[in-house]
């Protein structure tokens, strides 16, 4: 082997060079390899979450069809006709329909210790005052005794601002339950 | 070759300088470059470096282009079932969508032991147990099939059974939620999954058609399809037209609401309908569409647009007066009034009275110019173009003679379909505005655009008037539904049997609009042949089965349509419980 003695030098280094490079080109090529099978595993991978995604899209508009038909107006009614008992629903009628501003106002009745003599009164001079809770009113009539109420109570410019301030001024301190308090009034059935 | 020659050969370089220094050059780094072996080193390193140059490029060529989904094929069978878009009301209510259905089918060929196949496929599927299902297997055949429209449930056990020869199809099925509820509206669609009437057939005149044979229409990129209909409307009109039917035992019955400000149909209904999931039904003659394929003599609703015409061309005014005493003879004809008071009828008297000699006077005087013409601008005269393909072409009088604009004055001679006459008695109310009737949803301003004046406002301003007093005091106070304003017409045609006009045999219809103040919906109802009421006898004639049909639906439908019941009676009672 003398014909390498010259440059024993020079080739090892170029041997170590080309190992090196031997190295890296493997491991360059298994990294690729890697990277390659990761990509595919990847691409199997979003191909898998589509599928998955167009069957819950599937499901989603079954479910949907579904709702629609349990939905359909004519088998909610044809389940409240059958059941009448359970369900007491009856068609709305035209005089169930108002405005909140139409409501007249709940009328006051004074509180058993009421120190004013005028509101007592006023309260049971009022010939429609309905017994029950039941009161008659309509919109545009304020010459009602039902409308006058806040009134009485004490007049202000916006009554329900008032009646919200009369509920936080009578905390339960009095001891007593305030029968005068105002509740938030419901359309009859 | 020796280990070290081939290395010399490799080497060619090294060799060369070992060459050069046993030639003892002076300058042997000089001799080594000038050397034959460089070019060799040279055209090496030019291909290396060409073939990275190559390499490096196509990668960054690659880097750049978008990549191809991988998973096309995956979908492709989607493409092959046409997929259709979802069909909603005007609320988002579902009307019409796909469903994918799952159909088993086998390739006997490929099938190795019928007998376990049909055993395991018994188990899921009893009725599949059968000896035609086994002959079906063990046969030679290429392809057969098992079961259509499986439930994924059992898709997946039978798919978890593993049998070879046995696969899947996806298909797509349309399904219609509601049924019945809105039949003749939706139409329905042939087993290619194509629209054969109705609205389906208009989508696919609009484009739809053309995406399938691309093979573009998959479900994701169709847009739902609105329509102008309100599923809870259409349903309460459904149910009180068939509740009319039976309760009158009339033939069939016809109910249209319709939006006088847009021209949208809210709901429409021809009873018999049909069942679109099974388009079978639709063949039925019987269950036609009525509401705008069917043309009828409508009888004195019509009296509406002669009096209108009368009103807009200046020929009465509402203070006129019409000498109603005596029947209008004709040649050959005599016209008689049905409700006859035997003397001279104030304008609205006529239209309260519903006075065929006060109308028929009326047209005389309108003439054989005027009358036909505001027929044509009414759109009586030509076929109703709207979003349906189903539309019926009208009847119309070949000659306009004077017992033909006599009869056609209180709607008989002349047959339009009702929506045509819906859509005209809109123009009425509305300020005098035609809008052409749509099925889907219209902007104010787009029918704004639409429109055409076929009547001054003044005469709607009359019409509306007139409307109204007959709801309240005339012939259509049935109709009237308290707090909601009604006002309308009736007609009671008489129907042609054998080539003459029955006596017996009508043709009842009630038209009304609603609130009468500010007019925003047309109720149509008609019924044919309604005999006395079932469950309290009397009269045959409109005022008596399609006005209170009218109320019930207004009643029902009102506070879904948006109108605030008004009372404008201070005693009328507001019901509060605190």
């Amino acid at each position: 082997m003398t014909v390498f003695r010259y440059s024993e030098r020079r080739i090892s280094i170029s041997r170590t060079l080309s190992a090196i490079l031997a190295i890296l080109t493997i491991l360059a090529a298994g990294v690729v390899f890697e990277e390659k099978r990761e990509a595919g595993r990847m691409s199997g991978e979003v191909a898998r979450l589509k599928r998955g995604i167009e069957l819950e899209k599937e499901r989603i508009s079954e479910l949907k069809a579904e709702w629609a038909l349990l939905d359909q107006p004519a088998r909610l009614q044809a389940i409240v006709e059958a059941h009448p008992k359970d369900f007491a629903l009856e068609p709305i009628l035209p005089t169930q329909i108002g405005r909140i501003g139409d409501l007249p106002w709940r009328p006051v009745r004074p509180p058993e210790d009421a120190a004013e003599g005028g509101d007592p009164a006023a309260a049971r001079d009022d010939p429609a005052a309905p017994h029950g809770g039941a009161a008659h009113g309509a919109s545009g009539a304020p010459a009602l005794p039902v409308k006058a109420a806040p009134d009485v109570a004490g007049p202000g410019a916006d009554p329900l601002a008032e009646l919200m301030q009369r509920q936080q001024a009578d905390p339960p301190t009095t001891g007593s339950v305030a029968p005068a308090e105002p509740t938030v009034p419901t359309v009859e059935e | 070759m020796s280990p070290s020659k081939l290395v010399a050969r490799l080497f060619g370089r090294k060799a060369a300088r070992r060459n050069a220094r046993k030639a003892g050059a002076a300058r042997p780094a000089v001799a080594v470059r000038r050397d034959a072996g460089r070019g060799r080193i040279g055209l090496a390193m030019f291909a290396f470096t060409a073939v990275f140059v190559v390499i490096g490029g196509r990668l960054a060529v690659l880097g750049m282009t978008a990549p191809t989904p991988s998973a096309a094929w995956r979908t492709a069978q989607d493409a092959v079932a046409a997929t259709r878009p979802d069909i909603l009301d005007r609320n988002g209510e579902i009307l019409a969508t796909d469903l994918r259905s799952v159909s088993l089918f086998a390739e006997p060929r490929k099938v190795i032991d019928a007998d376990e196949a049909v055993e395991l496929l018994s188990s899921i599927l009893p009725e599949l147990g059968n000896e035609a299902t086994r002959h079906k297997l063990a046969s030679n055949a290429g392809f057969v099939w098992l079961k259509r429209e499986l439930s994924p449930s059992v898709q997946r056990q039978i798919h978890d059974l593993g049998l070879p020869g046995i696969g899947f199809l996806v298909e797509k099925k349309r399904f219609y939620p509601g049924g019945n509820v809105a039949g003749h509206i939706l139409g329905a669609v042939n087993v290619d999954n194509q629209g054969i009437s109705g609205v389906e057939k208009t989508i696919d005149g609009q484009g739809l058609s053309d995406l399938h044979a691309l093979g573009f229409a998959q479900t994701r990129n169709l847009e739902p399809v609105k329509l102008s209909i309100d599923l809870r409307v259409q349903h309460v009109v459904r149910d009180e037209i068939l509740r009319a039917v039976d309760r009158y035992q009339a033939l069939f019955g016809v109910g249209i609401v319709l939006d006088v400000e847009t021209g949208e149909v809210l709901a429409m209904t021809s009873v018999p309908d049909y069942d679109p999931n099974d388009p079978v039904q639709a063949l039925d003659k019987d269950r036609m569409n009525r509401a705008t394929a069917g043309v009828f003599e409508l009888g004195s609703v019509f009296k509406m647009f002669t009096l209108a015409a009368a009103l807009d061309s200046g020929v009465a005014t509402m203070t006129s007066t019409v000498d109603a005493s005596r029947p209008l003879h004709l040649g050959r004809f005599t016209i008689k009034d049905f409700h006859g008071k035997g003397r001279v009828l104030t304008f609205p008297e006529i239209f309260i009275y519903s006075s065929n000699i006060g109308t028929g006077r009326l047209a005389l005087a309108l003439g054989q110019q005027r009358h036909p013409g505001y027929f044509a601008r009414f759109g009586f005269l030509k076929r109703l173009s709207t979003d349906l393909p189903e539309v019926g072409a009208p009847i119309v009088p070949n000659q306009w003679k004077d017992v033909t604009l006599v009869t056609t004055a209180f709607g008989h001679g002349i047959s339009v379909s009702p929506l045509s006459a819906v859509s005209a008695s809109a123009a009425l109310v509305n300020g005098g505005r035609l809008i052409p009737p749509t099925f889907f949803p219209r902007s104010k301003e787009a029918a704004d655009k639409l429109a055409t004046q076929v009547v001054s406002p003044q005469t709607s301003d009359a019409m509306r008037v007139l409307f109204r007093m007959n709801a309240e005091k005339g012939s259509g106070r049935n109709a009237e539904v308290k707090g909601y304003r009604v006002g309308g017409k009736t007609g009671t045609a008489e129907k042609v049997v054998n080539g003459r006009y029955s006596h017996d045999k009508n043709r009842n219809s009630f038209l009304a609009a609603f609130p009468m103040d500010k007019p925003r919906y047309i109720v149509f109802v008609m019924l044919d042949e309604p005999k006395p009421d079932r469950f309290k006898g009397g009269g045959r004639t409109a005022g008596l089965n399609a006005a209170p049909t009218v109320a019930a639906i207004i009643r029902r439908t009102a506070a879904m349509l948006g109108v605030e019941p008004r009372f404008d009676d201070p005693t009328a009672p507001l019901l509060v419980s605190y």
